[in-house]
């Protein structure tokens, strides 16, 4: 009972708790995604792969795919912008991975898909992998339904061969990026691959490169990536440079500066800084060499606080599980002892109220011998010499032979019972002594009665308690007749005890007291019905 | 009659009542003892010196005290006594009224005689020891249950259905054919006029009207 109550509190805050993390979850998804996004401390970075790798361990326990390739992703992104290229590469393998493990594919699975192939197509053109990352592209390419996908991944094709020097296929893939991208009017992606078109165009000496890199620039004046803005800035100084055009060369690059300035982006200001000293402009270099410096101590110190950070949380983490260990082991032994206690309690009371019982009922037998070998002997030598006296008062000797009547019912309540002889014999023996010219004794289902399955106090206790009914009637009640039903209801035995007497309130109250608190003592149960002239019926239930 | 009698009782003298008695019955060699020990010695040096007794009368419970006794009770003795005289006259004098001791006083040791102390304690004495003289078994009325079956206290379900089937009014021919019907044995006529009459003495009825109205008070039906 106890037991079942702990085990029930400790599923019930072990619920409050996994509850409350879930609903933690999701705002927390939310918060660490922007972290990685744009990471504003050092250590950003850090928390949210910490997250992530949480995420991902519980993901994996509840078999939740889904989670799992999301948190994924995120830590891949996270390792991209830590310039760990080899382990972003390891988390988006193992996203396609797990995505071929997806029964039901849907747009966010395809979309999931076609990112990380892209991811990965990048990765290896950052290493100069370009073939691998070609062969990423055209398998992405084999399974992109969307035509923005298309459009994009043509679009990092073309870059790819663009990185090759092989321009003319650059240009093909640019030009069907553009064809698509015009299709499903992308602006942001009509301008990236016109713009990348233009560029290839003009190094191919294509005429109406010029044309197109201004429009690609006007739609990204409209649009709000300001990335997407510097790479037309980029464009357009680098082919004012090959026209030899210093005014709008300075201009643009000026532009992307002015603008990096700005948004204070250090990255892009890295970009526009190195496009000027390209141009020959050295009046930044400075600048850019400081810049540079700093941009290689701010990666520096994130990787480094990324490295403490894990180190300190695995530590943590090790350290948790220690503790956790330790604890569990003293929950255990707790428990145990506990649950020791408690049966060492039971036990010694048990055997407390065993001993008790028995001392009891020692105690009754030896004062019942007493009365009977001493007292009613001695009351009776009495009355047989007042028999024999000449001058008998008959009064006296009624008197006295109340006492020792009295007195012999004392002894005989309370006198030893041999309980290793045949229950049902013994308590048939009972019924039979009190069978006399005046009251008959009649009894039913006593053979039935599994009487075997009682213990010694329980038969001791239904011994003496038919023993005072019976006295009662004898005493009191004026009945002719004692009927008592032996009975088996389920588990229980039942005893009904009725006679015909005058059913009188008298035997009520202190007379019946001690049965009742016989009965509690080996946890049955008796009710009483009397009502005058109706008799006198108890229900006794072990 | 018995010339020769020993008492073992552990009250003090010889108690008056009891010599009356005695010598009423024209005993006058009346010996007491008070414990049992000394009267399985005198009972063996009394055949020694070729003058037995001829009757034991002894109580059950004996005061325990500083003497260590080899027979402490009444049933000890009387059993070894009765293993080594298998036709001494013993009779069992005592407070004692439970049914299994006298039953087994009667059956097993075979005394001759149980006598229960009581109002009537020294009449049921002097019948007791005609009786035994005449070599016939005495029980004061107190403990006469403890030579009855214990069967005697039982009714079964087979009474219940009689009394069900009486209350109704129903005839015994009626009854014998119901229960014939129904498969309940015994049936014939005989049989349930028996087990009627036996009914009306253990409800002490004195006739079938009696009966049922005393077993429906008791709620038997």
């Amino acid at each position: 009972m106890k037991l079942t109550f702990t085990s029930f509190l400790f599923l019930f805050f072990t619920y409050l708790i996994t509850n409350s993390l879930h609903a933690q979850s999701i705002d927390s998804t939310q918060y660490y995604v922007t972290l990685i996004k744009s990471p504003k401390q050092s250590n950003d970075l850090a928390r949210a792969f910490k997250y992530f790798s949480k995420e991902k361990e519980k993901s994996f326990k509840t078999r939740s795919l889904i989670h799992e390739i999301y948190a994924n992703q995120n830590l891949a992104e996270i390792h991209k912008k830590l310039g760990h290229l080899y382990e972003s590469e390891q988390f988006n393998i193992e996203t396609l991975r797990l995505l071929d493990l997806v029964e039901n594919r849907t747009d966010w699975t395809d979309n999931c898909y076609l990112k990380t192939i892209n991811e990965l197509g990048i990765l290896y053109r950052e290493k100069k992998d370009y073939k691998t990352a070609l062969s990423f592209y055209n398998e992405a390419l084999t399974t992109a339904t969307l035509p923005k996908n298309i459009s994009t991944l043509l679009n990092n094709k073309g870059r790819t061969y663009e990185s090759l020097q092989q321009l003319d296929k650059a240009k093909g893939f640019y030009e069907k990026a553009y064809k698509i991208a015009i299709e499903v009017k992308d602006s942001s992606k009509i301008a990236r691959s016109l713009s990348n078109l233009s560029y290839v165009q003009s190094k191919l000496n294509i005429p109406g490169a010029e044309e197109g890199l201004m429009e690609a620039l006007n739609l990204r004046l409209k649009g709000k990536s300001s990335n997407a803005l510097g790479s037309s800035y980029t464009h357009l100084t680098k082919f004012y440079l090959n026209k030899k055009d210093t005014v709008n060369m300075t201009k643009y690059s000026d532009l992307f500066l002015n603008m990096a300035h700005k948004n204070g982006v250090a990255r892009q200001l890295e970009s526009a800084l190195r496009l000027k000293i390209q141009i020959g402009d050295s009046n930044n270099a400075k600048e850019y060499l400081r810049l540079s410096d700093s941009l290689l101590t701010i990666n520096k110190t994130e990787l480094n606080n990324f490295n403490y950070y894990m180190y300190q949380y695995d530590k943590k983490e090790k350290d948790l599980q220690d503790s956790i260990l330790v604890n569990e082991r003293l929950i255990y032994l707790l428990l145990f002892i506990a649950l020791g206690a408690v049966s060492i309690y039971f036990i010694l009371k048990y055997k407390h109220r065993k001993e008790k019982f028995q001392e009891i009922y020692n105690t009754e037998t030896r004062i019942s011998r007493k009365i009977h070998d001493e007292v009613a002997n001695d009351v009776y030598h009495v009355m047989t010499q007042l028999q024999d006296a000449p001058e008998t008062n008959k009064t006296l000797l009624d008197n006295l032979e109340d006492i020792y009547k009295r007195t012999r019912d004392i002894s005989r309540e309370n006198s030893s019972i041999d309980l290793k002889m045949n229950f049902k014999d013994l308590i048939s023996d009972l019924l039979l002594s009190y069978k006399t010219e005046r009251i008959n004794v009649i009894s039913m289902g006593i053979q039935q009665i599994k009487w075997e399955h009682l213990n010694d106090l329980q038969k001791s206790t239904i011994y003496r308690v038919l023993q005072e009914l019976l006295t009662n009637t004898n005493k009191h009640s004026q009945a002719s007749i004692i009927v008592i039903n032996f009975s088996n209801s389920g588990k229980s035995i039942v005893v009904n005890y009725k006679d015909n007497g005058i059913g009188t309130e008298l035997i009520k109250g202190n007379g019946l007291q001690n049965t009742v608190n016989r009965i509690h003592s080996i946890n049955g149960s008796i009710t009483f019905e009397s009502e005058l002239e109706k008799g006198f019926r108890a229900i006794i239930t072990i | 009659m018995f010339k020769k009698v020993l008492i073992s009782d552990d009250f003090g003298s010889i108690n008056k009542g009891v010599l009356t008695v005695l010598n009423q019955a024209g005993i006058n060699d009346v010996k007491q003892v008070q414990y049992c020990d000394d009267a399985y010695l005198e009972i063996k040096s009394a055949i020694k010196n070729n003058a037995p007794y001829d009757l034991f009368i002894t109580d059950l419970n004996f005061k325990t005290d500083y003497r260590a006794q080899k027979y402490a009770s009444g049933e000890a003795i009387t059993e070894q006594l009765r293993k080594e005289y298998p036709t001494l006259k013993m009779i069992a004098y005592s407070v004692e009224d439970r049914l299994q001791k006298v039953r087994h006083l009667i059956n097993n040791v075979e005394v001759n005689a149980y006598v229960c102390k009581g109002r009537n304690g020294l009449l049921d004495l002097s019948k007791a020891i005609e009786c035994v003289y005449k070599n016939e078994l005495f029980l004061s009325d107190q403990v006469k249950q403890a030579l009855h079956s214990r069967n005697e206290l039982e009714i079964e379900e087979y009474d219940i259905q009689l009394l069900t089937q009486l209350s109704l009014g129903h005839s015994k021919e009626t009854i014998s054919n119901y229960f014939k019907d129904n498969g309940i044995a015994p049936n014939s006529l005989s049989s349930i006029e028996k087990r009627q009459g036996k009914l009306l003495i253990q409800f002490r009825a004195s006739n079938a009207i009696h009966l049922i109205s005393i077993v429906k008070d008791l709620g038997l039906i």
